[in-house]
């Protein structure tokens, strides 16, 4: 069955966590992938978290009293490099804009 | 450290109680605990500071619901200082203008997070419903044979009604506001609109009706129970009653042979110039003894006198007994063996009197001589 598209957030979480990350850090890193474009509230982030742990994309590596630090499955890696596939098929697709075909 | 006790914010008004939170750190009140009425709060420095509420897992019913370590440790990660929490609601707090982001800045992740909060509503609503048609049902089991006796009670005490209906209604309507204010917040985040953290001025405005309706009714049952006076049965301090001695009965007055207390009168206000007198008298003589028991309302004017003695007939005792007498003075009354009713003006009385006698004859004359007493009674209190 073909993979739901990912939210912008979902996809840059999983980036972020090709190496296991805590969850402020992640918040930084996520920052930095994105250029200073994507800002993430530590809210929708722990959402987030949640919800991929549940799906299964991402596991705990290991944690402490408070910080749990998170790290890609091998499920959420292959989501994620399909989410990648997929977002460049739509890049490809639009280069006919640059040929000036409409 | 001097603390203050305050009532809190109503957990669903989530806008209410970031508001209510930052008022008081201005005053130098900083929030310590909520409680389950009472937000306690200790005496600290004035500061700017924002509030954000975060609601718990829906998973939690009613209990203490906490949130994970890890969620807190990333709010504080980001600026966020946790204050405390109680049932679904925990509270950060930071300096206001510091810059922190905000907890969430996807209001349909944010949704999901009220969940609990819609749940715990509902719930809420059903059991103030439940509780409502209870007490509703207990009123009617218990009064529906004594109906007379309740449209009494609500004679003698004119707000008792109102004030049952405050209490009632404002439950209900806090209820249904509460389900209605969290399901709109709910669709409101899930159409990617951010909370609305405005004040709730119609529901305030509402709220503050029910509050003082619900404050007059009670003040005005406070003051008429201040104002009761408690009077000896002798002639000239009865008011409208009658006693005994008026009919005849010389005997000691004597403990009532029903509770025990003293024989007494009792004058309780109804507000607008209108009384209820309330006699209980009990005489004794060597081996015998008469008692009198009434009920004089002075309501000022003869329809209302006139309404009311429907209700009095109902709440005798042998109310099929009864049967109309002409008894000049009086505009109206009806006796049998032990009752009589009578109106005259503005004036209804209820009466039963019980002397010592071999027969009912003498007893039902006796209650006419009573009734030609009062009328008589009541002439004279109208002519002075």
């Amino acid at each position: 069955m073909e993979q739901q598209p990912m939210t912008e957030a979902m996809y840059y979480v999983l980036l972020a966590l090709l190496r296991p990350l805590h969850g402020y850090g992640l918040m930084q890193r996520i920052g930095q992938l994105s250029g200073g474009r994507l800002t993430m509230s530590p809210g929708t982030l722990y959402g987030i978290l949640t919800r991929l742990t549940r799906e299964g994309l991402i596991r705990l590596e290991e944690q402490d009293a408070r910080r749990k630090t998170y790290a890609l499955t091998e499920t959420g890696r292959q989501a994620l490099g399909a989410e990648y596939a997929r977002l460049c098929r739509l890049v490809e697709d639009g280069a006919i804009l640059k040929e000036g075909e409409i | 450290m001097k603390r203050l006790y305050w009532f809190q914010p109503d957990d669903w008004d989530i806008g209410g109680m970031e508001r209510a939170y930052a008022r008081m750190a201005r005053r130098g009140w900083q929030l310590e605990k909520r409680g389950a009425f009472f937000s306690r709060f200790a005496r600290k420095e004035p500061a700017e500071v924002c509030y954000r509420v975060e609601l718990a897992s829906p998973h939690g019913y009613f209990g203490e619901v906490k949130l994970p370590p890890e969620q807190v440790a990333l709010y504080e990660e980001c600026g966020w200082q946790y204050v405390t929490g109680r049932g679904l609601v925990h509270l950060f707090q930071a300096p206001a203008g510091s810059g922190e982001p905000e907890l969430y800045d996807d209001p349909r992740q944010q949704a999901e997070t009220l969940q609990g909060l819609r749940r715990e509503a509902r719930q809420q609503l059903i059991g103030v419903c439940v509780q409502i048609a209870l007490y509703l049902l207990l009123v009617v089991l218990n009064w529906c044979r004594r109906s007379a006796h309740l449209y009494l009670m609500f004679v003698q005490a004119p707000t008792l009604l109102p004030l049952a209906l405050v209490l009632m209604g404002g439950l209900l309507a806090n209820a249904v506001h509460r389900v209605f204010l969290v399901g709109r917040q709910y669709r409101r985040l899930r159409r990617g609109m951010p909370l609305d953290r405005r004040p709730q001025w119609v529901w305030r405005t509402v709220r503050g009706g029910l509050w003082a309706a619900g404050a007059a009714c009670a003040a005005f049952l406070l003051w008429q129970a201040a104002s009761i006076r408690t009077l000896p049965p002798e002639p000239g301090q009865a008011g409208p009653c009658l006693v005994l001695e008026q009919l005849g009965v010389e005997g000691e007055l004597t403990d009532l042979p029903v509770g025990g207390s003293e024989s007494h009168l009792t004058a309780t206000p109804l507000g607008g110039g209108r009384y209820w007198w309330q006699g209980q008298e009990t005489r004794r003589e060597g081996g015998w003894e008469a008692s009198l028991f009434q009920d004089v309302y002075e309501l000022g004017s003869p329809e209302a006198a006139n309404e009311l003695r429907t209700l009095l007939i109902l709440s005798t005792t042998f109310e099929r007994a009864l049967e109309p007498v002409e008894i000049e003075g009086l505009d109206w009354a009806v006796y049998g063996d032990l009752e009589a009713v009578a109106v005259r003006g503005g004036r209804a009385a209820s009466l039963t009197l019980i002397v010592p006698t071999e027969n009912y004859d003498e007893q039902k004359a006796a209650l006419r001589r009573a009734l030609e007493a009062l009328a008589a009674h009541w002439e004279s209190l109208d002519a002075a």
